[in-house]
């Protein structure tokens, strides 16, 4: 029974069903056939989404929703580009400092690559650097967002599997900063080899502290969440709440250019992301159970555990599952299909949760960046006018980086874990 | 098609709106109490009924805010398999997939219905301070359901009929979410938007 409500999935994603569809539908009927009340299907798709952890969706989401309706992200870009801009190549530092701090507000990847390619897209390519490389860059910088806290991601992996949303808002951090540098470091060697971008002159420091100055009350509410979460001042939900709250104050009250109108579309805009987020997660949850219910981690924990893998081998083979399931899948479907089955793994290998969080998210910017379906290609491609052919050839230089960072984070568990330690 | 059935769809569209204001205004109340809550708590005051309430508007939340999500397109799926099939065939699995849908949202909205109707004869509470029926939060699942399948019924007859003078507002969606393909860039506000 459980192979058909598995083979019925997948057979369901192929044709395109809606994912809230094609995870919970097949498990319904399932728990159906198998005589259990259907009262419990609805129970536990209520009882899924009636979630604190949950609750730092809508919370993270307004945060973004409400500072991408202002000129913050600008004003942004605008100090940065004062700090770097007129280095060799120093456009490839301000893309990826602006990735970073802006993946400290929105949470999502493809949100980030169409924010970035709107904003960045067009100067990068007035200062000489190739459509192709423009693209790579940006799509690829930007994915590193659901490594930096609030990353949306990270709270559906700790909504599935229970782990604390703060342990892994806090062990992110590091890995995001890793991959970030990478990409920089990349980046730059290729830009200054290549003899991308002129260097113009260097922007007076009064005319920096006045950008600064601008530019510091949205630096801190990415900062505001990383300390809060860190210094375990409330619980992330509540951090979050607060986050909107602030930006809310920010936008209105310092860049005065919020209004009623776009504060309310905001609220509605997260709304419905909202719902069309955590239904999925309801749904899920009927699959999940089903799987529980039917016993198939312990199952699959004892052939596992008969077959002697190591957890070496058992983490290569993790990896390429995530690797080759992002090809035509995005994060949520992924991490909804495959966790219930492979987080009660875990504890066979002695792998640490966290940690398997941190390469999970890894392997997603990967997949968010892989043609042909990686979402930040599309957006990159959509709103930067860029052919999505040019922008594969960009992404791939910057892929193998992320690659060499997926293997480095895989095998050191410590630089996810430190900061927790 | 006839005037009573674009009647029919604007009850439906207005009774959507109608759930995804409420669903707003509970995100609003959310993000309101919990920053009461942070701020009461450092003066030693807790609250005994933030967490409670909050549990249960986050579940009105989701439920009443599907079917406007469905209607904007929020909903997403995984289009990789399909996107080069022909106008046909893709219509053929939108109306598949419609169905498909109104049956599991059938299932929901019968199940869900059963555990408000059991939570009312038990008067079974949140099982907390509060003591707020458990019924209420689980209310949403079958309303907000029956809105979801209204809005996609309309959808699917607006596939064979569109509805003149309007823009074809087709039930397959645009691949939004969260960090997935086709995410809708909120930085140009979009003044069209209905729910705006």
């Amino acid at each position: 029974m459980i192979l058909a409500v598995i083979l019925g999935s997948i057979a369901l994603l192929v044709v395109a069903s809606p994912v809230w569809v094609f995870l919970g539908l097949p498990a319904a009927l399932g728990t159906l056939s198998i005589g259990v009340p259907g009262a419990a299907i609805g129970a536990r798709a209520i009882d899924a989404v009636s979630s604190d952890t949950l609750i730092s969706i809508p919370m993270f989401l307004l945060v973004g929703n409400v500072l991408i309706s202002s000129r913050a992200m600008n004003d942004l870009i605008g100090f940065f580009d004062s700090l770097v801009g007129h280095f060799k190549g120093g456009m490839v530092l301000v893309i990826v400092t602006v990735a970073m701090f802006f993946g400290g507000i929105s949470g999502s990847t493809t949100s980030e690559a169409s924010i970035m390619a709107l904003a960045l897209t067009g100067p990068m390519l007035a200062k000489g650097y190739p459509a192709r490389f423009t693209a790579g860059l940006i799509a690829s910088t930007a994915t590193v967002a659901i490594l930096i806290p609030p990353s949306i991601p990270m709270i559906l992996y700790s909504s599935i599997t229970g782990t604390s949303v703060a342990k892994l808002f806090i062990a992110g951090l590091v890995p995001g900063i890793v991959c970030a540098l990478l990409l920089g470091l990349l980046g730059i060697i290729v830009a200054r080899r290549s003899a991308y971008g002129g260097s113009r002159p260097a922007t007076s420091n009064r005319e920096r502290l006045r950008k600064l100055a601008v530019a510091l009350p949205i630096m801190t509410v990415p900062l505001f969440i990383v300390i809060g979460i860190y210094g375990g001042l409330a619980t992330p939900s509540e951090i979050g709440a607060v986050a909107a709250i602030v930006s809310i104050v920010i936008t209105q009250f310092i860049y005065r250019d919020l209004g009623r109108e776009r504060l309310w579309h905001a609220l509605v805009s997260t709304t419905r992301l909202s719902a069309a987020v955590m239904i999925m997660n309801a749904t899920a949850q009927i699959l999940s159970w089903l799987l529980t219910y039917e016993q198939v981690p312990q199952h699959l924990t004892a052939i596992l555990a008969d077959a002697h893998l190591t957890p070496f081998v058992f983490l290569i083979a993790v990896n390429l599952l995530f690797l080759l399931l992002g090809l035509p899948l995005d994060p949520p479907p992924i991490m909804f299909m495959t966790l219930p089955i492979l987080f009660p793994l875990l504890s066979v290998f002695g792998i640490d949760p966290v940690h398997f969080a941190v390469l999970m998210m890894v392997n997603m910017t990967i997949a968010q960046i892989s043609p042909p379906a990686g979402g930040a290609l599309f957006a990159m491609a959509t709103v930067a006018k860029i052919p999505v052919t040019d922008v594969y050839r960009g992404v791939l230089p910057f892929m193998g980086v992320l690659i060499l960072a997926l293997i480095l984070i895989t095998y050191v568990p410590a630089i996810s874990l430190f900061l927790l330690h | 098609m006839s005037d009573a059935f674009d009647r029919f769809e604007d009850v439906v569209h207005r009774l959507g709106q109608l759930a995804l204001l409420a669903a707003t205004a509970l995100v609003a109340y959310i993000m309101v109490t919990q920053v009461f809550e942070v701020a009461v708590r450092a003066l030693g005051h807790p609250t005994t009924w933030v967490y409670d309430f909050n549990l249960a508007a986050i579940v009105g939340t989701v439920f009443l805010g599907i079917a406007g999500a469905e209607r904007a397109g929020d909903n997403i799926n995984v289009d990789f398999f399909t996107e080069r099939l022909g106008p046909r065939a893709n219509r053929v699995l939108t109306v598949f997939n419609g169905i498909l849908a109104l049956v599991f949202l059938a299932i929901l909205i019968w199940f869900g219905a059963a555990v408000v109707l059991e939570s009312i004869h038990h008067n079974r509470t949140l099982g907390s301070l509060v003591h707020l029926p458990a019924a209420l939060p689980e209310a949403s699942l079958p309303i907000g359901g029956t809105l979801m399948a209204l809005q996609i019924i309309v959808s699917l007859v607006r596939v064979f009929h569109p509805r003149p003078g309007a823009a074809d507002e087709p039930v397959e969606d645009r691949g939004s979410e969260i960090g997935g393909p086709g995410e809708p860039v909120e930085v140009p506000l979009k003044p069209t938007d209905p729910d705006a």
